[in-house]
């Protein structure tokens, strides 16, 4: 149960996360405090559609300049700013995939991003580290065999704990319409894991 | 994993994908690399084959990257420099530079001794300027056939000699407008009386009166065009001469300038009896 203060405090933070959006608009160092707020959470949620710790570095790196970029076009009445994030993320990764994994960046950029050695022993960690999720890498690899429309219902659904209506809103598609791909995603996962 | 042949049940399905153990992973370097480049201003772009491209601010400020490099780097970015402020300015120097002509134009117009040897008064029209090597030599006159040549000294902006012209630069008439000229003012009822008495019509020659109808043709030679078709045909009688001004283009005579004593301009004193 939500008391009146917690609704309070909600509302609070909304409109301080709306105000430093507006902020963001038109400063990179604002932008910045947006990325340290939502950084962790979508390059998790892009490591859960991948399963891959350099791609998923590499299109968190696309999501947010991306954003950067766009910030100014972003209306908040629309959406939300995390399911705003959450849609470039899910657009970038089903454009990875829609190219067949053609060069996602430049491979400038590959080598600037990859050959730090100041975090490359972190990435080889993080790997390891993923590789320990035996069972969700399973779940993945059955996953990774459906069409991209259902993998990311599924995820945002069963792994970000994502509601319908986040759903709807991060995708851009009527409830019926998450609600009918969810169904039917389901349907095809359970018989590839069959 | 469920086995083979053994179709696990929605539930089932649901239950594990909310129960699975999800990997919570962070790259620090990652994201205050990423962070840095968002804060300097990096930009993405689309490139060839559709790659993706980040633009660092690196890649913005490459020049300055570039010249501290090695120290034949900022030698030549100097030299290149100073080319191009050099070439500036010289053009500017050339464009603010008169030419020679103008030059002798001006030291013409504006000499003491030049003014003082034309007759009348108002600007003096420069006709021709021919330039040799360091000399330019300027026809000048007031018009009305008062011309006088003279040497300029370019460099030193003076006026050397003089020579004065006898109407030798009063452009003809063609044949066909003198005799207009002609019959217009011998019909005239003013000038038939004149000419009963035994007066001669002198050379008939066009009416300059509007400078700004100077043209140049061949880079020197100045060449005055009448402002309209006129014409003026003197009429000689005794010590006095008239002057008709006739409009060749509206066939009439414009005026009768009163008789006066004989023309101090010596070309209005030849004489040429059509009659």
């Amino acid at each position: 149960m939500i008391t009146r203060t917690e609704t309070i405090s909600v509302a609070d933070a909304l409109k301080e996360e709306e105000d430093l959006v507006k902020r963001a608009q038109h400063s990179r160092e604002a932008f910045a405090e947006l990325y340290e707020i939502y950084y962790q959470r979508i390059f998790n949620y892009i490591l859960k559609r991948v399963a891959n710790v350099q791609l998923a570095l590499d299109i968190t790196s696309i999501t947010f300049l991306k954003a950067l970029d766009q910030i100014k076009k972003f209306r908040w009445r629309d959406i939300p700013f995390s399911a705003w994030l959450y849609r470039i993320a899910s657009n970038e990764i089903n454009d990875y995939y829609r190219r067949e994994g053609n060069r996602l960046i430049s491979m400038e950029m590959l080598a600037e991003m990859s050959d730090t050695t100041d975090y490359a022993e972190e990435i080889n960690e993080a790997e390891e580290e993923l590789n320990r999720h035996e069972e969700f890498l399973r779940l993945h690899e059955k996953l990774a065999e459906l069409p991209q429309m259902y993998q990311e219902v599924i995820v945002l659904k069963y792994f970000e704990k994502k509601k319908i209506g986040d759903i709807v809103k991060i995708l851009g598609k009527k409830e019926g319409t998450v609600k009918s791909l969810l169904h039917r995603g389901l349907e095809k996962l359970r018989e590839k894991m069959a | 994993m469920e086995p083979i042949g053994n179709m696990m049940n929605k539930e089932d399905l649901v239950k594990k994908l909310e129960q699975a153990k999800l990997p919570e992973l962070e790259v620090v370097g990652h994201r205050c690399r990423l962070r840095q480049m968002l804060i300097e201003g990096a930009v993405i772009v689309r490139g060839r084959d559709n790659v993706q491209v980040i633009k660092r601010p690196s890649d913005r400020l490459s020049w300055w990257a570039w010249l501290k490099g090695p120290a034949w780097r900022p030698a030549v970015a100097s030299a290149v420099s100073l080319f191009i402020m050099a070439a500036i300015i010289a053009g500017v120097f050339y464009l603010a530079t008169p030419s020679p002509a103008a030059i002798a134009t001006d030291v013409v117009r504006k000499d003491p001794s030049i003014q003082q040897k034309l007759s009348g008064s108002g600007e003096i029209i420069v006709v021709r300027v021919e330039v040799m090597s360091n000399v330019a030599r300027v026809v000048c006159g007031r018009g009305m056939g008062d011309f006088i040549e003279a040497d300029v000294d370019i460099t030193g902006r003076t006026v050397l000699t003089t020579r004065r012209f006898e109407g030798l630069f009063l452009a003809e008439l063609a044949p066909e407008a003198r005799s207009n000229a002609l019959n217009i003012t011998l019909l005239d009822d003013r000038i038939k009386p004149l000419i009963s008495k035994g007066a001669t019509v002198g050379n008939v020659f066009p009416v300059f009166s509007d400078i700004s109808r100077i043209t140049i043709s061949d880079g020197h030679l100045i060449k005055i065009t009448p402002s309209s078709y006129h014409a003026i045909v003197p009429i000689y009688l005794s010590d006095k001469v008239w002057l008709v001004e006739v409009n060749l283009d509206e066939k009439k005579i414009d005026r009768i300038i009163e008789p006066q004593l004989l023309s101090p301009y010596p070309y209005m004193n030849y004489t040429a009896n059509y009659l």
